[in-house]
């Protein structure tokens, strides 16, 4: 248990403390359109809208940035251990393969958690915004739990072992995927077939579960539901292609 | 011990090896391990801040992270300086004395010379030989003889065992199967006889002269 938690601190230390990237990227890009779309550029809406308008958006830039956190820095950092040779060098050890995975996944989870925490700080510092720490605290634990399928698809990313196609497959995901679920503009302003599609992403369903809370609603089970197909999928995805690969690696030899 | 070093950005030396403790059993100590793959000024250093010879002797220290009875060593002083590679082959010695196998490969063949009980030539996907050092010298082994000699080549010219017998100027040079012998006949000129070097083939040469047999073999 001891050398679990040394490997986990270490994981922490690599990834989020050491990684200015992750600063820069993961949580700045979320808070300046935060600030720009909450605070600067609000003319045309009314007072009364604007409140629920910052809280709104501020769980759309939560999600926004457990996505890029949990698609561009997992997919990154898990190829970065492939190529600098991490990998091999853990799978040369008994250290079994889920707690290798695991003390990644975990870290990853801690790294959106972390985002979400700063997220919500400067809606509370800037746009004053109140609610519960009840609420807040479960909008943030939502939000990283239902974000895990995009962890997988992170991990699901990495698999294509070269920095080229990896970059490429993030920006295919990452930016569509914030575009259609309504991330970074409403969802109703998108034309309606793209609507549908838009409403079947995770990305969607996880911040519609947030929404649900803040305004105590009852949560769609439809949602939670669909998180978890999600997640079973990837899932499913990545076991196979692992287990292809490593049939392919076989062949060769 | 990879072929390819492992350099993992922003984690130190301490770091990476502690995690490697980590994931064994029953690892070896750090200090023990530092010692073994002297690292005793780079604990600090970030991994990938380290220069080539320095990453090959941390790529050791992660291999005998787990005080393994079996060593594997793929090119393992390929970028070392020349100190740090006699070190390294001591503290190979020292693992050889308290019985631990180590199986290294290497196209340094001069250090192999000094370490190695037992060489195993792979030659198109197949062992082409499996011996000791002393059983390839016996298979190819021809020694050098050279000297400066104002004397007559009569007088060496027809000692047995000489293979090949050349003189240019009064410097003679004599490849033989049996360097013994031929320094025996020789005593009695000893006097009149300056520089004399006697060379066994090196493994380097042995290990060419296989290789074309070899090719000519197929």
């Amino acid at each position: 248990m001891n050398s679990f938690i040394y490997q986990i601190n270490i994981n922490f230390k690599r990834i989020i403390l050491r990684n200015k990237r992750f600063f820069l990227f993961d949580m700045m890009l979320p808070i300046i359109f935060y600030l720009l779309y909450s605070k600067v550029l609000v003319n045309g809406i009314p007072q009364a809208d604007l409140k629920t308008w910052q809280m709104n958006y501020l769980i759309s830039m939560i999600i926004y940035s457990c996505l890029l956190g949990s698609i561009i820095t997992v997919a990154n950092t898990l190829l970065e251990d492939k190529t600098s040779h991490f990998d091999i060098l853990s799978r040369l050890t008994p250290l079994p393969r889920w707690q290798y995975y695991l003390s990644r996944i975990l870290i990853f989870m801690l790294l959106n958690l972390i985002s979400a925490i700063v997220i919500c700080l400067v809606g509370i510092l800037v746009n004053h915004l109140t609610l519960q720490i009840a609420n807040w605290s479960l909008i943030i634990l939502i939000s990283v739990l239902g974000t895990t399928p995009l962890i997988f698809m992170g991990i699901l990313i990495s698999l294509a072992n070269n920095p080229a196609t990896v970059n490429l497959l993030n920006n295919i995901v990452v930016f569509p995927l914030a575009i259609i679920s309504g991330l970074w503009w409403p969802i109703t302003m998108m034309p309606k077939w793209l609507q549908s599609i838009g409403k079947l992403t995770p990305t969607f369903e996880i911040s519609n579960i947030d929404q649900s809370i803040l305004h105590g609603k009852i949560i769609n089970s439809h949602y939670i539901l669909g998180i978890i197909l999600w997640l079973m999928i990837i899932v499913v995805i990545t076991l196979l292609i692992t287990k292809y690969q490593k049939h392919k690696e076989l062949i060769i030899e | 011990m990879m072929q390819q070093n492992i350099s993992i950005t922003r984690i130190t030396v301490k770091e990476i090896l502690k995690l490697t403790q980590s994931y064994y059993q029953n690892p070896l100590t750090y200090e023990k391990i530092i010692e073994l793959a002297d690292l005793n000024d780079l604990e600090d250093s970030k991994m990938d801040k380290l220069s080539g010879g320095q990453k090959r002797r941390l790529s050791f220290a992660l291999a005998i992270a787990s005080n393994p009875d079996l060593l594997f060593l793929d090119e393992p002083t390929a970028g070392m300086d020349s100190q740090s590679r006699t070190k390294f082959w001591q503290t190979i010695t020292d693992l050889k004395k308290q019985h631990k196998t180590v199986f290294v490969t290497s196209h340094y063949l001069e250090e192999l010379e000094t370490i190695a009980d037992k060489i195993m030539i792979l030659q198109n996907k197949s062992i082409s030989f499996d011996g000791s050092i002393a059983q390839l010298r016996a298979l190819e082994g021809e020694s050098m003889i050279e000297f400066d000699s104002k004397l007559l080549p009569d007088l060496f010219k027809d000692m047995p065992e000489i293979i090949d017998f050349k003189k240019v100027g009064d410097h003679y040079k004599f490849t033989t199967k049996n360097a013994e012998l031929i320094i025996g006949q020789l005593t009695p000129y000893l006097n009149a006889i300056n520089n004399l070097k006697v060379q066994q083939n090196s493994l380097d040469s042995l290990f060419v002269n296989f290789n074309k047999e070899g090719a000519t073999h197929e």
